[in-house]
């Protein structure tokens, strides 16, 4: 079993972290700030955490209580930094022979071979890390971390893609704990998430059931979902399963909220995909609104309208509806998500 | 007009044997970051420095000894500032890839603070070797390198001083 529970305080930020490692590849995600790699940091034991606790294949690597601290060079634990981490001063081939130490001669040599051609290195083997480009510098960053067999992955580097992490995970099989911005890459890649904001785990689970149903209003913020709005509920009708929530400049007809009471308040998510664009008041739910920008995406259109509602039109879809006279948002009950 | 040069390889032997004594006790301190000696150190006139080592004879060996004490200040603020400018990534990934502390000294950080530390070490390499003041104060006149035998040493550590802080061959 490998457990992270870890706090340190800083004067600016603090992080409280309590979390089992499942096997496989887990997503640390979270915005710039909410500190993924103080995270990754502590667990590879590089900085000292104020208290907690690291159990490791229920091996004890950490205990505050205890005061038992395996340094981070025994606990076999490979750790890519955020930057370039290849030595400048050593040639590529010369920085993985130094991760291969811990091997026997011969092993080391043939280690080391081994690890550049598998990663299309060998013709560079011989260069400095400022003559090679970043790409390849990360594939030597990886690959000598790789080299020395460990036994769990923190990745650390704005630069990881689907691509490298399939890769790495063709080479070894040890858990992973990547820090990513990346919803994309979490769904890809991920079979665990841990969604981080300001120092705390605001949720986890599987990439699909965190954006399926974000827990709390941070988490749908930091999955992406702009229309975050605070209300509170009017009505509610059990008998026909509905409920009217009143919002600050409108009201929505939603299903029927169990175990609420009239008067609560409450957060509610929409996707913007899931609103309905119409050029004329149209049945149900509809508000009439006004059309403040639209933002131009590679794939879609976003529109936003007055009160912070942002929908997400096709290009074929914006292209009907862009010469539109007035604007109405159509809020389907089924899409609205309560948090 | 025969020329006396034993000054000059007296002085060459305390320098050089003061500079190597120094460089391995400074690039220590430096790394062990025990600032506030060095800092005390650095603080004390030289008249004081002489007084620790008012000996009679006055021998070589002490004019080394002097030496040393002198350059550590010197060399332990280059060897510190030179390790806090390597970049800790550097040291944080060799740390995870399982090398002892020791071993990150001597692969990692020391090469990459080579040049501050060599600069330095030439520096002081040129002042014990051209130093006037303290011999003088510890030994009266005779022992005193003669100033030619100084100027010469000056040559010398300039040659070395700028061979050692070349300019960067490229960027990083």
């Amino acid at each position: 079993m490998t457990h992270f529970r870890l706090t340190r305080k800083e004067p600016a930020f603090s992080l409280d972290v309590d979390f089992p490692l499942p096997a496989g590849m887990t997503a640390v995600y979270g915005a710039a700030g909410s500190g993924k790699s103080l995270l990754l940091k502590l667990a590879a034991g590089l900085v000292p955490p104020h208290a907690g606790r690291i159990l490791f294949d229920d091996a004890i690597l950490y205990d505050a209580a205890a005061r038992v601290e395996v340094p981070a060079c025994r606990r076999a634990f490979g750790y890519l930094p955020p930057g370039d981490s290849l030595f400048p001063h050593l040639t590529l081939r010369e920085n993985l022979r130094f991760a291969a130490d811990q091997f026997p001669r011969l092993d080391r040599h043939r280690r080391v071979t081994e690890a550049l051609d598998r990663w299309q290195l060998a013709p560079h083997s011989e260069l400095y890390p400022n003559q090679l480009a970043a790409g390849q510098r990360l594939q030597g960053a990886i690959a000598r971390m790789l080299i020395a067999e460990p036994k769990l992955l923190l990745l650390d580097h704005a630069g990881i893609t689907e691509s490298l992490l399939l890769q790495i995970r063709a080479i070894t099989a040890a858990p992973m704990l990547f820090a990513t911005g990346d919803l994309d890459l979490c769904c890809s890649n991920a079979s665990h998430m841990l969604v981080l904001d300001a120092g705390r785990i605001a949720q986890s689970g599987t990439p699909r059931e965190i954006v399926g149903h974000p827990a709390s209003v941070e988490v749908a913020r930091a999955t992406g979902i702009p229309n975050v709005y605070q209300g509170s509920i009017a009505a509610l009708d059990p008998g026909r399963n509905t409920s009217l929530i009143q919002f600050e400049h409108f009201a929505v007809t939603a299903p029927y909220l169990p175990g609420r009471f009239r008067g609560d308040q409450i957060w509610v998510a929409i996707r913007p995909r899931d609103l309905r664009v119409h050029g004329s008041a149209s049945g149900a739910n509809c508000i009439g609104t006004r059309l403040v920008r639209v933002s131009m995406r590679a794939e879609f259109a976003r529109l936003e309208f007055e009160d912070a509602v942002f929908a997400d039109l096709t290009l074929e879809e914006y292209a009907a509806a862009k010469d539109n006279k007035e604007w109405h948002v159509e809020f389907p009950p089924g899409a609205l998500q309560i948090l | 007009m025969p020329v006396d040069w034993s000054p000059l390889w007296l002085s060459l032997r305390v320098a050089g044997i003061a500079t190597a004594i120094s460089l391995a006790m400074g690039v220590w301190l430096g790394w062990r970051r025990y600032q506030a000696f060095v800092a005390l150190q650095l603080a004390l006139p030289p008249t004081i420095l002489c007084s620790y080592f008012l000996f009679r004879p006055f021998t070589w060996q002490i004019a080394t000894a002097a030496g040393v004490v002198y350059a550590i200040p010197f060399l332990a603020r280059s060897a510190a500032a030179g390790f806090q400018a390597i970049d800790p990534a550097y040291e944080n990934a060799a740390r995870s890839l399982g090398a002892s502390e020791w071993r990150i000294l001597w692969r990692i950080s020391l090469p990459l603070a080579f040049r501050r530390i060599a600069a330095a070490s030439a520096i002081v390499f040129a002042r014990i070797l051209t130093e006037y003041a303290v011999t003088f104060l510890l030994a009266g006149r005779p022992v005193a390198a003669p100033v030619a035998g100084g100027i010469i040493g000056l040559a010398i550590g300039a040659v070395i001083g700028l061979a050692a802080d070349l300019p960067r061959r490229k960027p990083a």
